[in-house]
């Protein structure tokens, strides 16, 4: 990171599919602006687009409202924290070796730290990843 | 809107049909990927997908992708170092697909 003082990244957006290329638009931006190199930030751009994709396919099943999806990004002091929360009510699927549920397993090997939180108002994917300066 | 290009080349009497993908490919526009692999595969038991050219994709490609190869012999292009590379990695297509890693 060049300059930890960058101002965080916040994207609200319908959770659909639709809504993806936005916010990649917006995080490669804040990447860009936050000096991450191409490499890492091509591997931050995978993890919040999985996570973001998983809440625009699912965070509408069984939901009676129009969900809304969040990502975020902040410079910490040794990296950068990221988030993806939706308010659906959806439960993650669970991790299979067939060929649904690579989502979580593919954000796990591209960040340091993965947490999920599952409740009836919403789900979120918090990642952190540390950066070299 | 997600933006991507599919380009097919059928297959003639001793080629490969191939796909060259470019841009982004998410849930947005993966059903166009599908059909640009279904309509370049058809009739041919063997499909080359090339995605040096694309600029991100996800599990919603990686779906796609295993769906084809279920039943197609599939051969894949992509850059040699980049998230691309990690995603076949970690999701296994790798394993029952040929990967061709370009430098």
């Amino acid at each position: 990171m060049d300059d930890s003082t960058v101002p965080a990244l916040c994207v609200r957006v319908p959770a659909e599919p639709a809504s993806l290329a936005i916010v990649r638009a917006q995080l490669r931006q804040w990447f860009q602006s936050a000096g991450i190199a191409p490499d890492t930030a091509a591997d931050l751009l995978l993890a919040v687009g999985e996570a973001a994709s998983n809440a625009a396919e699912h965070a509408h099943d069984g939901a009676a409202h129009n969900v809304e999806l969040t990502v975020t990004a902040a410079a910490t002091g040794d990296g950068v924290r990221l988030a993806v929360c939706d308010d659906g009510c959806w439960k993650p699927p669970p991790e299979s070796p067939g060929n649904r549920g690579h989502g979580l397993r593919v954000i796990a090997a591209l960040v340091d730290t993965v947490h999920l939180s599952a409740t009836r108002n919403g789900t979120t994917v918090e990642m952190t990843k540390e950066l070299t300066r | 809107m997600t933006d991507a290009q599919f380009r097919v080349t059928l297959a003639s009497d001793d080629t490969t049909p191939v796909v060259v993908a470019s841009g982004d490919i998410d849930l947005a526009n993966v059903a166009d990927f599908s059909d640009a692999m279904a309509k370049a595969a058809n009739g041919s038991t063997a499909l080359t997908v090339d995605l040096t050219e694309v600029n991100y994709c996800d599990s919603a490609a990686v779906r796609a992708l295993f769906a084809v190869a279920a039943t197609t012999e599939l051969t894949m292009i992509v850059a040699a170092t980049g998230p691309i590379k990690t995603l076949l990695g970690i999701s296994g297509l790798d394993r029952v697909a040929a990967v061709v890693t370009m430098e």
